[in-house]
C-alpha cells in the first residue's frame, strides 16, 4: 500500500438554482481559486490496479457571484473550505519500478546486459554467468566475443540496461505530461478570469485533449531513446578480508 | 454507505497486494466523491453545502516511487445549499479541478 500527501491548487465553481432565502428564483454562480491539500492511501489489488481513498480540503475565496437576473456582483467573502472524500480505482498504465530489495539479495543474472564499474574500468556486456565469487561477462569487441571473469568483491557498482524508451512509451509519456501541464495552465488561467465563470469540466476536457495531442506529437518527434541504467545489487563474496580484497582487486585487469 | 463497504474491502486487498507502490508513469483514476463545506461567507450570512456525492477522473504521472503529479476533475452534484439561518435555498453542483503534487511513501 502507498499512503500519500497532496498539495496543489484548484479552480472551484459552484453553480445551480437558488430558491428562497431572499435570493429569489434564479441561477447563482460562484467561483474562484483555492489552495488544496489532503492525504490518501492506495492499495494495490493487482499489478497495475489499485483501490484509492483520499480526503482533500480546499481553502479559497469565491471572488464573484452572479445573481438571478444574470448581473455579476462582488461578495465580501472570506476564504471558505470545501471537504471531499473520494474513493475509487486507479489504473497504472506505466511501467513498474524495481521492487525494494534487502541488501543481501542478488539481482544479477545470466542474460542481462550490464555495466560494471571495477576500479577505474567500466565494463559493458552480457552476463553469461553469475557465480558465488565471480560474474562472467561477455563483451563484443570488433565482432569478437571475449569473456571477462570479474571478482564480485572488486565490483564497485553494477547497473542493468533497461530498454524503456520505446516510441510508444515516449508518446504515452509525452501525452500525459502534456495533458497535465496544459490542464494546469488551464486551471491557473480560468481561476484568474473575472469576466465569466469557467465551465470547469469543459475546460478540463479541452485542455487535456489539447495537451494529449501536443504531448503525443512532441513525443513522436523526439523519437526513440536507447535505454537507461538501473542499479543492481550484488552479493559480495566473503572469502577475503579487506586487505586481501584490496590487493586482489588492484591486481585484477580486464582481459586485453 | 459506500465508504463503509469500501473500508471493509481494504484488509483483503492489502493481503493480496502483489506489487505495492511500484507504479511509475501515467495513471488514470476514476472515483466517487462526497463533498461538503461552507462555500460563501459574507457579513450577514453563510452558505453551507453538503452533497450526496458525485464523481471524477484523475490523470496522474509518477516520476519516481516518491513523487507524482495529478490533475483531477471532480463534479459533486446534489449539493444542498443552506443559509446560516438553516433554511435550504437551493441545490447546486460543485465543479472542481485540482492540479496537485503527490508525495507518496510506498510500504
Amino acid at each position: 500500500m502507498t499512503p500519500y500527501l497532496l498539495l496543489g491548487y484548484s479552480s472551484r465553481l459552484l453553480n445551480g438554482p437558488l430558491n428562497g432565502g431572499g435570493f429569489g428564483n434564479g441561477v447563482f454562480n460562484e467561483w474562484g481559486g483555492a489552495f488544496t491539500y489532503g492525504g490518501g492511501i492506495e492499495v494495490f489489488i493487482a499489478r497495475q490496479f489499485a483501490l484509492d481513498a483520499a480526503y482533500v480540503q480546499s481553502e479559497g475565496t469565491y471572488t464573484r457571484a452572479q445573481n438571478p437576473d444574470g448581473v455579476g456582483f462582488s461578495l465580501n467573502t472570506s476564504a471558505t473550505t470545501t471537504s471531499r472524500v473520494t474513493v475509487g480505482g486507479t489504473w497504472h498504465i506505466g511501467s513498474m519500478a524495481a521492487a525494494p530489495l534487502a541488501p543481501s539479495e542478488d539481482t544479477i543474472s545470466a542474460g542481462q546486459t550490464v555495466r560494471l564499474k571495477v576500479g577505474g574500468v567500466t565494463l559493458i556486456g552480457t552476463v553469461i554467468g553469475a557465480r558465488r565469487d565471480t560474474v562472467v561477462l561477455q563483451q563484443l569487441v570488433h565482432d569478437t566475443a571475449r569473456q571477462a571473469e570479474v571478482p564480485r568483491e572488486c565490483i564497485a557498482s553494477a547497473d542493468l540496461n533497461v530498454p524503456v524508451n520505446s516510441r510508444k512509451a515516449i508518446v504515452m509519456r509525452g501525452a500525459f505530461i502534456g495533458a497535465i501541464g496544459v490542464s494546469l495552465v488551464g486551471v491557473l488561467t480560468s481561476s484568474t478570469q473575472s469576466h465569466a465563470p469557467p465551465q470547469t469540466g469543459e475546460s478540463f476536457a479541452t485542455y487535456a485533449l489539447g495537451g494529449a495531442v501536443l504531448g503525443g506529437v512532441v513525443g513522436a518527434i523526439s523519437g526513440e531513446h536507447d535505454s537507461r541504467w538501473q542499479s543492481l545489487r550484488l552479493n559480495q563474496a566473503a572469502s577475503a578480508g579487506p586487505v586481501d580484497r584490496e590487493a586482489a582487486c588492484r591486481s585484477w585487469h580486464p582481459p586485453a | 454507505m459506500r465508504i463503509v463497504v469500501y473500508l471493509a474491502v481494504v484488509p483483503i486487498a492489502a493481503a493480496a497486494a502483489p506489487d505495492p507502490g511500484r507504479a511509475l508513469g501515467p495513471s488514470v483514476n476514476a472515483h466517487y466523491t462526497h463533498a461538503s463545506g461552507s462555500e460563501i461567507q459574507d457579513a450577514g450570512f453563510t452558505l453551507s453545502t453538503s452533497g450526496s456525492g458525485g464523481g471524477g477522473l484523475t490523470l496522474g504521472y509518477a516520476f519516481s516511487r516518491w513523487i507524482a503529479i495529478s490533475m483531477t476533475a471532480d463534479v459533486a452534484g446534489g449539493q444542498t445549499v443552506s443559509s446560516s439561518s438553516g433554511s435550504a435555498i437551493g441545490t447546486q453542483t460543485l465543479n472542481q479541478t485540482d492540479a496537485t503534487a503527490r508525495f507518496q511513501l510506498p510500504l
